[in-house]
């Protein structure tokens, strides 16, 4: 349990110098995974395929191999991330049976460094919800209390790194779903900068805002990971070119002197919730009195990110799903009128109501008629934003603001208004209308005994500016794992 | 903005889904409420906004290359229901 809950800038000192072997560390983690299976947060786990990757890391090491600080080391991805010998539902019916013909760029890159994929875990179906309870397979259930929820969509990848099951995990970010359940949960969640990292091989929600990202005990294993996760991918249309920048070596500065932290009192005029006010002001206090600069800035058009988001996501995941027919892969349909009624059958048995609401929702704003007054005029209100940001970022090297606008709710409490469920997200959604890298961390605990969080928005590709002040305060100020 | 029985019954065609009259009152109140809910961009000016265009930087073009894929079983073994590595799909033509 100990080493379990050790970070993995530790745990490879450990590995590295022979104090414990690849296969000790899978063999606790899958322990682990079995003494916490009320919680619901793997869908799959890769029990034999794990034990015999972590010999042969083993093995190498052995040999006096050279490897990477993340070989030997037992991760979790997501499940609408591909990978051979598994299955990839996206926590949906419609794909309990669809098995990974291919691995996912970041599995193969995972893999390469030698870490150990030992699951796949839970999520809102195809991404879509905020708390982990659309998933076809079960509710997720919060590590820290489970009357809570882990947040959404990548429930199960945070509820696993704070659950202490592996040292770090995979989600994927259209609108919060990394940072969002790493605040609900206490870890710290990284969505980096659209096109850092390739989505090959992972099923789309909303093409033009999805990202892979790390989900780590602290903010150095996050930068760990995303020297492993990130670079240009040919198989992949948006990929950036953008040369390597090894985060882990370079970002750390043990500073913030002289650094430029912008603050929108819009982001302040949306909370109502006086505990996440609090720890953010005092995370304000605590930069200013270390010598970082706070500036005003503004974001006008901060509080209809959201709107915009339902709008273009909607719009993109009706698109992306309209592929789900039941011919390729999904749920077989026996009583049929014509193909487009076995299309139907198909679709309506396999989806779950939050999918089907997005799709309607997307159909709607995408049909003729509506068009330009929903889809064109979210795309023109998008570029307002984006320029804000653009703007801001001239008087200011980093932005914050709090994850979340409350601590986790309780299982079933918001599950019936989706509106209510969607305003969940409104400090994470315009980084990725804008975008942009954003990291959570922890800096706070609700009188619920749950976390806060705090996150850093940046401008585009300075992810390392987000890991130096991140590791500051993780430092400095304020570290769940020291509570 | 109240979406009306007939609007869902057209989007659940546009959609290929189906609901029941339950779900049917479900979610005309929920689009309803969602709808209204993002009208609000409607008050927003954007006349300064010419180009609505995003992401400009990416979307590359690869060169149009023959490679090697995925073997065919690989594909079509995730098929509900296939015949000598083919898709089975309901007849179309009589």
């Amino acid at each position: 349990m100990e080493i379990l809950n050790e970070t993995i800038e530790n745990i490879s000192g450990l590995l590295k110098n022979k104090e414990i072997s690849s296969v000790e560390l899978v063999n606790a983690s899958l322990k682990r995974i079995d003494e916490t299976q009320n919680l619901n947060i793997l869908h799959e786990v890769c029990r034999e395929s794990a034990v015999e990757k972590a010999k042969e890391v083993d093995e190498l090491r052995a040999k006096g191999a050279e490897l990477s600080p993340l070989a030997g080391v037992p991760v979790v991805i997501k499940d609408n991330i591909s990978m051979v010998g598994t299955y990839t539902t996206c926590s949906s019916k419609f794909l309990e049976n669809y098995k990974s013909p291919y691995n996912a760029t970041v599995v193969d890159k995972l893999q390469n460094a030698g870490a150990i994929i030992v699951g796949k875990a839970n999520m809102d179906e195809f991404a879509m919800g905020s708390s982990s309870e659309t998933c076809a397979f079960g509710v997720v259930h919060n590590p820290r209390n489970p009357e809570y929820v882990p947040g959404g969509s990548s429930g199960g990848s945070a509820s696993t790194v704070a659950g202490n099951q592996c040292f770090a995990s995979l989600g994927t970010d259209t609108g919060g779903s990394i940072r969002q359940p790493s605040s609900f949960c206490g870890v710290v969640g990284l969505k980096p900068t659209y096109g850092l990292v390739s989505r090959y091989g992972v099923v789309a929600f909303a093409s033009s805002l999805d990202q892979v990202g790390p989900i780590t005990k602290s903010v150095k294993d996050s930068a760990l990971m995303l020297d492993v996760i990130s670079g240009y991918d040919a198989n992949e249309f948006t990929s950036a070119k953008h040369e390597p920048e090894n985060y882990y070596e370079n970002s750390f500065k043990n500073s913030i002197k002289g650094l430029k932290i912008g603050f929108a009192k819009e982001f302040v005029e949306l909370l109502k919730n006086q505990e996440v006010l609090n720890s953010f002001m005092n995370a304000i206090d605590f930069f200013k009195a270390n010598g970082a600069e706070i500036v005003d800035i503004k974001l006008p058009h901060i509080k209809d990110a959201l709107a915009v988001y339902y709008v273009l996501s909607s719009a993109e995941a009706a698109s992306n799903l309209a592929r789900f027919d039941g011919i390729k892969y999904g749920v077989p349909t026996d009583e049929f009128k014509d193909l487009v009624d076995f299309y139907v059958q198909s679709r309506t048995k396999g989806f779950g109501k939050e999918v089907k609401r997005r799709i309607m929702l997307g159909n709607f704003v995408l049909s003729s008629g509506y068009f330009d007054a929903y889809y064109n005029k979210a795309k023109a209100v998008q570029n307002l934003i984006i320029n804000e940001f653009s703007d801001a970022f001239k008087n200011c090297d980093v932005i914050i603001s709090p994850t979340t606008p409350s601590p986790a709710f309780k299982i079933g409490e918001k599950v019936s208004n989706p509106l209510e469920m969607y305003l969940n997200d409104i400090y994470t959604v315009p980084v990725n209308i804008a975008t942009l890298p954003a990291i959570s961390l922890p800096c706070g605990v609700a009188s619920n005994g749950l976390p806060l969080g705090l996150q850093i928005i940046g401008n585009r590709f300075s992810e390392s500016k987000l890991f130096n002040l991140g590791d500051y305060f993780e430092k400095n100020c304020f570290n769940l794992r020291e509570v | 903005m109240e979406i009306t029985e007939n609007e869902i019954k057209r989007l659940a065609s546009l959609s290929r889904l189906q609901f029941n009259d339950d779900e049917m009152q479900k979610i005309a109140e929920d689009m309803s409420s969602i709808v209204s809910y993002v009208n609000e961009l409607q008050k927003i000016d954007t006349t300064s906004i010419q180009d609505n265009t995003t992401i400009r930087e990416f979307c590359e073009l690869r060169d149009d290359e023959v490679k090697e894929s995925l073997p065919n079983e690989a594909i079509i073994g995730n098929a509900p229901k296939k015949i000598n590595g083919y898709f089975i799909a309901p007849t179309v033509v009589e």
